[in-house]
């Protein structure tokens, strides 16, 4: 089976065609990264996989299922970590709580946590190693401890697939570092992992697939297949740069971010 | 020396009380970032109040204008979370400027055909007076305050996980429109059973203060709101005490006592923080 299967699938926001007839295969489980420029579509592409989003033409399927006609279903298999300046920093929620989030939206009001819960939230908080700020507010902690957080509210419902958006925005090289570790052990498990980043050097070594993608899939494969000069300059221009550097592949997107 | 147990007083005890319990609409506008909407739900609960007056002398109906008040809030605040969802948190603001716009225009047009006796009436509703409270006014307030607790606890949960996080939310499938909605109704519910208390041009002080005086010590979202209803609590019995003592309008009074909560409190933390 495969995690991710899109057929001609484009998506329309606001009239703007966002994506344009993508092509996708991914296996399960898999780790991908998706790479592009900002505006190419990445967070559109994940909102699509969610149901939160409706193609326009094409077809989507995402565990074999339907994320247009069975969003319920796709939402309870697949844990999303949105970026981290999506949440809102009005709200004192301490960290526990927010994990325990994604174990109370499936409950009927007034969705009160049984022992099970808490059983289940403490058992995510041990595993992702945030004993010491469980019980902190989640505006105070540092972008590492946040992101930290976040995924293990999506990883709190034992999902069999998990969609990150821009997990290493504003995280050190530490936190990076035990994020990526976290998710290979994920991966070990048997959940298949697609991640939005920028910077695609730190998770080239831990990656099965690469998708590069400019509103439709430019190059999708292994990384050091997709990760060329002249199939990067199709998209980021003429003034990209590949350096190898065993194991490392690096590009360097001199004017990605102008 | 009036009587601490004289009726009126009584009354405006039981309104006070009432009052903390629906103060935590204060605390859900700032989590949800519309810290000013409970003000500008206030004043569009001024028009209504008005039209309600007016449709009641005009008809002989029974009509209370304090359930029309509380109607209107709440649609303009309904209306103002739909254009909010299409175009942002710019297109609330604008919304609700011209809520309060229509609520402000309502007021002075119907205030200018009222007789005197009504206009006194009307009044009450701008700048309050929890110490002239009618029977059926406590009544009304307690049903809307109760309705509104048993709304706000079954759904606590779903009103914090919008405010902190509405992608995330809906991406864990959760109807996040329909409970934004049902936040802008509170918020709107609220507002018009502050005005009542303090009035129109008040509300903002009395419910806003207390909330984010409270977030600024409050560990978690439940201290939050516990701490909002706490200083709400000690801003109406304190507001009430100055006002007895000193011969000064009750509503005003009230809404100083929980601004200067506001101010000690950010003083003392500076000063805290300083040691």
């Amino acid at each position: 089976m495969n995690s991710v299967e899109a057929s001609g699938l484009t998506v329309k926001l606001n009239g703007f065609e966002v994506l344009r007839d993508v092509n996708l295969s991914l296996n399960h489980p898999s780790f991908t990264a998706i790479i592009g420029p900002n505006g190419a579509g990445k967070t559109t592409l994940l909102k699509t996989i969610l149901g939160l989003l409706k193609p326009q033409s094409g077809s989507i399927r995402v565990m074999g299922l339907d994320p247009t006609k069975e969003p319920k279903k796709v939402r309870s298999m697949v844990g999303y970590v949105p970026q981290r300046d999506r949440v809102s920093f009005f709200v004192p929620m301490r960290a526990k709580d927010v994990i325990a989030m994604s174990r109370l939206v499936w409950k009927r009001p007034p969705r009160w946590a049984t022992k099970r819960d808490e059983a289940a939230v403490k058992k995510v908080v041990s595993m992702v190693g945030i004993e010491e700020i469980a019980d902190r507010r989640f505006d105070e902690l540092s972008g590492g401890q946040q992101q930290k957080v976040l995924i293990a509210r999506a990883i709190v419902s034992e999902p069999s697939m998990l969609l990150l958006d821009e997990p290493f925005n504003g995280v050190d090289v530490r936190s990076q570092s035990e994020i990526m570790s976290l998710l290979m052990s994920l991966r070990e498990k048997g959940v298949s992992i697609l991640m939005v980043t920028h910077d695609v050097s730190d998770v080239i070594h831990i990656i099965d697939n690469l998708v590069l993608l400019h509103r439709t899939v430019v190059a999708a494969g292994k990384p050091e297949d997709v990760l060329k000069e002249e199939i990067l300059k199709r998209v980021y221009g003429d003034r990209i740069g590949v350096y190898s550097h065993e194991p490392c592949i690096m590009f360097v997107p001199r004017d990605s971010h102008g | 020396m009036v009587d601490p147990l004289s009726p009126f007083l009584v009354k405006a005890y039981v309104a006070i009380l009432l009052m903390a319990g629906i103060s935590i609409s204060g605390s859900v506008s700032v989590l949800r970032g519309i810290a000013y909407m409970p003000a500008e739900a206030a004043h569009a609960a001024l028009g209504g109040a008005a039209l309600g007056i007016l449709v009641s002398h005009v008809t002989n109906m029974t009509l209370d204008p304090y359930v029309v008040a509380a109607m209107f809030a709440s649609v303009t605040t309904l209306f103002a979370g739909y254009v909010g969802r299409r175009g942002g948190p710019e297109a609330i603001a604008a919304a609700l400027a011209g809520a309060l716009t229509l609520g402000v225009s309502i007021y002075a047009f119907v205030r200018y055909i009222l007789p005197a006796n009504l206009r006194v009436v009307l009044d009450g509703y701008l700048v309050g007076d929890i110490l002239i409270l009618k029977d059926s006014e406590i009544a009304m307030l307690s049903i809307l305050t109760i309705a509104y607790m048993i709304i706000f606890t079954l759904f606590y949960n779903e009103i914090v996980y919008v405010c902190f996080d509405p992608e995330g939310a809906e991406a864990m499938g959760m109807n996040v429109s329909l409970y934004d909605f049902m936040i802008f109704f509170l918020i709107g519910l609220a507002g018009s059973v502050a005005t009542k208390a303090v009035g129109s041009l008040l509300v903002y002080a009395l419910v806003i203060a207390p909330a984010i005086t409270a977030k600024e010590l409050s560990g978690s979202v439940r201290g939050m709101l516990v701490l909002t209803s706490a200083i709400t609590l000690l801003a109406g019995y304190g507001g009430l005490a100055v006002s007895l003592l000193f011969d000064m309008p009750s509503g005003g009074s009230i809404a100083v006592v929980a601004s200067l909560t506001y101010v000690g409190t950010m003083l003392g933390k500076r000063l805290f923080q300083k040691r």
